[in-house]
């Protein structure tokens, strides 16, 4: 029996990644509905937008999640909301879990964590976590600078422990899920995949930024500071590469 | 709140202004040639995930690598 469908209560092991602004009703409604599991994010920090996007999702009766970053998180407001709202699966993410587990466990919710390691694996597994989303360089958005590829970190974990584990960082089809299985996850979550999806609510010009992108169109940024970030090559981080920062002009 | 170099990340996904901060993507973007409806994508995903687990179980029930 596959422990993620268990937990989460979708058809198909396949989760939609928590986008800040991106990861809202109208993206994870259309996972949901097409039998993955669509979270909804927090990490915008607009609380209010965010805790009625957790209330449509519910009223449409569809399996879903929410994603809550503990380090972009102000206060423990959406954590309060989370816990008293009947959302059933939470992944958390950005910083220890350990004190929100506790809370989420008392409200009867299944908490996976997102895990740039392995030392960070076995950690969360200590601290209660339900399962684990093992989140490889590959991905997009928040990383941690150690770049540990999904390959790598699927397998370490593995070796180490026995929870679920939901594959994360460069899987957009079939043959990465195929790959994520063969190396002991049972599910998988695509976040570039579902941005660049005709339901996405991004523009178009982001949507065919990725379409155009080649596998070498990504860098990270910001190397030195976690998390650093990985996005596409632009004009701007072109100038940018020799230090691979980037500040922000206004 | 996220790091302050995404501040103007609102720009770029709703407003389509490539330049305005890091445009956050994966090495997927790659592999990614077409922007298509959730549901082909996670159909497409299935199919192709037993397509290639059913190949590779005929590789383990005879024994064989190809």
């Amino acid at each position: 029996m596959n422990r993620v469908l268990a937990h989460t209560g979708a058809r198909y092991p396949i989760v939609q990644a928590p986008m800040g602004w991106i990861a809202r009703t109208q993206l994870a409604s259309a996972v949901s509905r097409a039998g993955g599991l669509g979270i909804i994010e927090t990490s915008s920090g607009e609380t209010e937008a965010c805790q009625a996007e957790i209330n449509q999702m519910k009223a449409l009766n569809l399996p879903f999640g929410v994603n809550l970053p503990i380090r972009f998180l102000r206060d423990d407001a959406i954590l309060k909301f989370v816990c008293n709202s009947g959302v059933k699966f939470v992944t958390t993410s950005a910083g220890s879990p350990a004190k929100f587990i506790a809370p989420l466990k008392a409200a009867g919710i299944i908490v996976y964590h997102a895990v740039p390691t392995v030392e960070t694996a076995l950690k969360c597994v200590d601290a209660g976590v339900d399962g684990l989303v093992v989140e490889g360089a590959e991905g997009g958005g928040f990383k941690n600078p150690e770049e540990v590829s999904t390959l790598v970190l699927l397998q370490g974990i593995r070796a180490r422990t026995d929870v679920p584990m939901i594959a994360a960082g460069g899987i957009c089809d079939g043959r990465g899920m195929a790959a994520a299985f063969a190396l002991g996850a049972e599910g998988i979550q695509m976040g570039t995949r579902f941005v660049s999806c005709s339901e996405s609510p991004v523009h178009a010009n982001y949507k065919n930024a990725i379409v155009e992108a080649k596998e070498t169109g990504t860098l990270v940024l910001n190397k030195k500071s976690t998390p650093c970030i990985r996005a596409l090559k632009s004009e701007r981080t072109k100038t940018s590469m020799t230090r691979a920062s980037w500040r922000p002009t206004r | 709140m996220a790091p302050d170099a995404l501040k103007g990340i609102r720009d770029v996904y709703f407003h389509g202004d490539m330049e305005a901060a890091p445009a956050l993507a994966g090495q997927s973007a790659g592999l990614i040639d077409a922007v298509k409806p959730a549901r082909e994508i996670i159909e497409e995903t299935v199919a192709q995930f037993f397509a290639i687990t059913s190949r590779l179980g005929t590789l383990a029930s005879a024994g064989r690598f190809g």
